[in-house]
């Protein structure tokens, strides 16, 4: 494994996300091992002291703020008494880590969780807003799990992996000394989520062909006949830009693609909502005002900030749509996206799937919800609780969810996430014959719509 | 007071843009506050109590006195505003005209800039990401209240005023004021120092289609600009988020054009 833990990618979002899917995103922990990679930390004389404030930050924060009073059945003070006793027994951080996120993980959510010291400057790669990511490399292909098998889904123009001749639908099966198969069995055979699953899977490869630029990457694939082949790459600087921290919020890369489709179909998609994003996204819609309809594709898009579902929404519509509701114990807060100036008219589809988490999964189905958008590929994350990242004595970094998330109609988002209007799921044949069977289907989508409002 | 008063409603547009908007900073600080809240309930059995207008009296006094407030028709205070600990930070302008102009600039870095303005008459916000929208119901009415720039006379500002006890702010004695909004509302409770008159604390419920928020606002480090006492720090608690200013400078009589405080164009 790669010295980058997956909780890495978990930071990359305060807001949601478990899963950031680009293509420089950090090697994920082992679903069997019992700890984010952090280096061992000594025993300091008053570590143990800062293990004890830390614990009781954690256990009183949700005690007393959770969002949810009854705990979900949860008896928090038992809690307390099982865990404390263990606290003091503990020898090492990373050892105190793993045992407060046994702990947190008796609530059964997403958006609870500790990192260790170090981890969110490692989302960074030492990059600050507006730079490029100096310090990582770029492969260039996006991967989903498709049939138990990691296949390409999308390959960088000009990267290594474009230089390299690696086309959509070819399956990696073996990376540098990592055999795929092996680590995607090992992790369907956890007890992990099904979003857990597809998100470490693919966070998984993706993190093995991560390194710093210069970096070789042994490559074992399987081509368009099924022949097994070899190559070795070389890791290109990434081209990511790096939005700008917005307090325990990390610089994390961001990636941008906006242009047309056939047929004069606007076509946007962004890999996390961060704030630096929202002009390219804005001028992109706005962009777009004569297209006979737009495809926002949120494949892979852990969330990110909250309020970014809001203003995008105003975008696309000509009155306040109420996305959902946000609640905590003593108010509540509506998520209505207001109307921009000139917003967009036309049809619009989201297109979401397995990693398409929190923000993403607020906007895509408060959008659906309200009928203003179609939503087309697969069934999304199931984790959208509004969360705070903070910090704790011993340094480490605790995100809990602050709130519950319910849509207009009162469905709630944590657990269930977006069903799609139109189920679509990516086949290794469509790849290969260089089609997205689910942009297709987005597209086709749209087509039928614009018919059949021009048949009125 | 009218200050204070000022903070008092920025407490609400800023819950609303931060909370409804960022999805809330949380704080460690918070259940401490909420621990504060609690002990705030418990009253005194049989101290006699002052009536709220003496006690609202006596804070106009504390502050400087309606001669003193009545002098200045322009205010403009700045400084800075911290998400914690979440960590977020960035600076905030408050500018306030009479008779009831305001202007609230906080830019967050790594978000943006939010603003929210009232002119007499519109009250409106706008941010980097949502753009501009026009408040209504509780948020407006909040906005109104707190946007009076002289409010010498507290006791017309609530229709109905009821002195509940006295209780602890920290580890300060205080009064206890439930009032209602002469416009409407829920009660809002505020909490006088039984030494020294000045407001402690504010608790406020606002309503409106954002959705609606309580919110806790302790008022501290009070100093005398030009003779009237204010607070520099309001920290806002808001469930499990805790949203505090610190102003650094406060300027009297600046030049300030009408048309700043004007719903901007989109």
């Amino acid at each position: 494994m790669k010295k980058f833990p997956f909780a890495i990618a978990l930071l990359l979002c305060s807001f949601a996300p478990l899963h950031a899917q680009t293509n420089a995103s950090p090697a994920p922990q082992s679903p069997t091992a019992s700890a984010p990679s952090a280096s061992r930390t000594e025993v300091k004389p008053d570590a143990a002291q800062l293990r004890r404030e830390s614990f009781e930050i954690v256990w009183r924060t949700i005690n007393e703020s959770h969002f949810d009073p009854t705990f979900g059945g949860v008896d928090w003070n038992k809690v307390r008494a099982d865990y404390a006793p263990r606290v003091a027994a503990v020898k090492t951080d990373n050892e105190f880590y793993a045992l407060l996120r046994r702990m947190i993980e008796e609530l059964k959510l997403s958006h609870f969780a500790i990192y260790p010291p170090g981890a969110m400057d490692g989302a960074s790669g030492g990059s600050k807003g507006g730079e490029t990511q100096k310090k990582r490399g770029q492969f260039g292909v996006d991967v989903r799990i498709v049939d138990n098998q990691a296949v390409i889904t999308r390959v960088v123009p000009q990267s290594a992996a474009a230089r390299g001749g690696l086309r959509r639908g070819y399956v990696i099966t073996k990376i540098n000394d990592t055999v795929v198969s092996q680590m995607l069995e090992r992790i369907a055979k956890s007890d992990l989520t099904p979003y857990y699953k597809a998100a470490y899977s693919v966070g998984g490869v993706l993190g093995s062909l991560s390194g710093a630029p210069g970096a070789k990457v042994r490559l074992t694939y399987l081509d368009e006949a099924d022949r097994e082949r070899a190559a070795e790459f070389t890791l290109d600087p990434s081209t990511d830009e790096m939005s700008e921290a917005f307090g325990n919020f990390p610089s994390v890369p961001t990636q941008f693609e906006a242009r047309r489709l056939e047929n004069n179909i606007g076509y946007i998609r962004f890999n996390i909502w961060v704030a630096s994003l929202v002009p390219k996204i804005r001028n992109a819609v706005r962009g777009m005002a004569d297209a006979r309809g737009l495809v926002i594709d949120l494949r892979g898009n852990p969330g990110g900030l909250g309020i970014m579902s809001m203003g995008l929404g105003g975008l696309l519509t000509s009155k306040p749509v109420s996305l959902g509701t946000m609640t905590q114990r003593t108010s509540h807060f509506n998520f209505i996206a207001n109307p921009q100036p000139n917003p967009f008219a036309g049809p619009v589809v989201i297109l979401v799937d397995g990693l398409s988490a929190s923000t993403s999964e607020i906007f895509a189905l408060g959008l659906q919800e309200a009928g203003r958008a179609e939503v087309v590929g697969e069934q999304s994350a199931g984790a959208a609780l509004p969360s705070v990242i903070s910090k704790l004595p011993t340094g480490a970094s605790f995100q809990f969810a602050i709130a519950d998330f319910k849509t207009p109609k009162g469905v709630r988002v944590e657990g269930r996430g977006v069903v799609p209007d139109h189920k679509v799921q990516h086949t290794r044949r469509a790849l290969l014959a260089d089609r997205d069977s689910q942009l297709d289907a987005a597209v086709e989508r749209i087509n039928i719509r614009t018919r059949a409002d021009a048949q009125k | 007071m009218k200050f204070i008063k000022v903070y008092q409603t920025l407490a609400s547009v800023l819950s609303v843009c931060l909370i409804a908007a960022t999805l809330t900073a949380q704080t460690v600080t918070a259940p401490a506050a909420a621990a504060q809240s609690t002990r705030a309930q418990q009253t005194r059995k049989g101290a006699k109590l002052p009536s709220a207008k003496k006690i609202f009296d006596d804070f106009t006094k504390a502050t400087g006195g309606r001669r003193v407030m009545g002098k200045f028709t322009s205010r403009v205070s700045t400084g800075t505003v911290e998400l914690a600990p979440m960590g977020a930070r960035g600076t905030i302008t408050i500018t306030q005209k009479a008779p009831n102009k305001l202007l609230t600039t906080m830019a967050l870095t790594g978000l943006g800039e939010f603003q929210s303005g009232f002119d007499g008459k519109i009250g409106w916000s706008k941010d980097s990401i949502n753009g501009l929208r026009e408040l209504t119901a509780g948020e407006l009415s909040a906005t109104r209240r707190g946007a009076q720039f002289n409010q010498a006379d507290m006791s017309k500002m609530y229709s109905r005023t009821t002195v509940t006890g006295r209780d602890k702010v920290g580890d300060r004695e205080v009064y206890v004021v439930e009032a209602v909004p002469t416009e409407g509302g829920a009660p809002v409770k505020m909490y006088f120092d039984v030494q020294n008159g000045l407001m402690l604390r504010v608790d406020s419920v606002t309503e409106s289609p954002q959705g609606k928020i309580s919110v806790q606002s302790y008022l501290e480090d009070y100093r005398a600009v030009d003779k009237i006492k204010m607070p520099f720090t309001l920290r806002q608690v808001i469930g499990p988020t805790t949203i505090i200013m610190r102003f650094t400078e406060i300027k009297h009589e600046a030049a300030v054009n009408d048309t700043l405080f004007v719903k901007p164009a989109a």
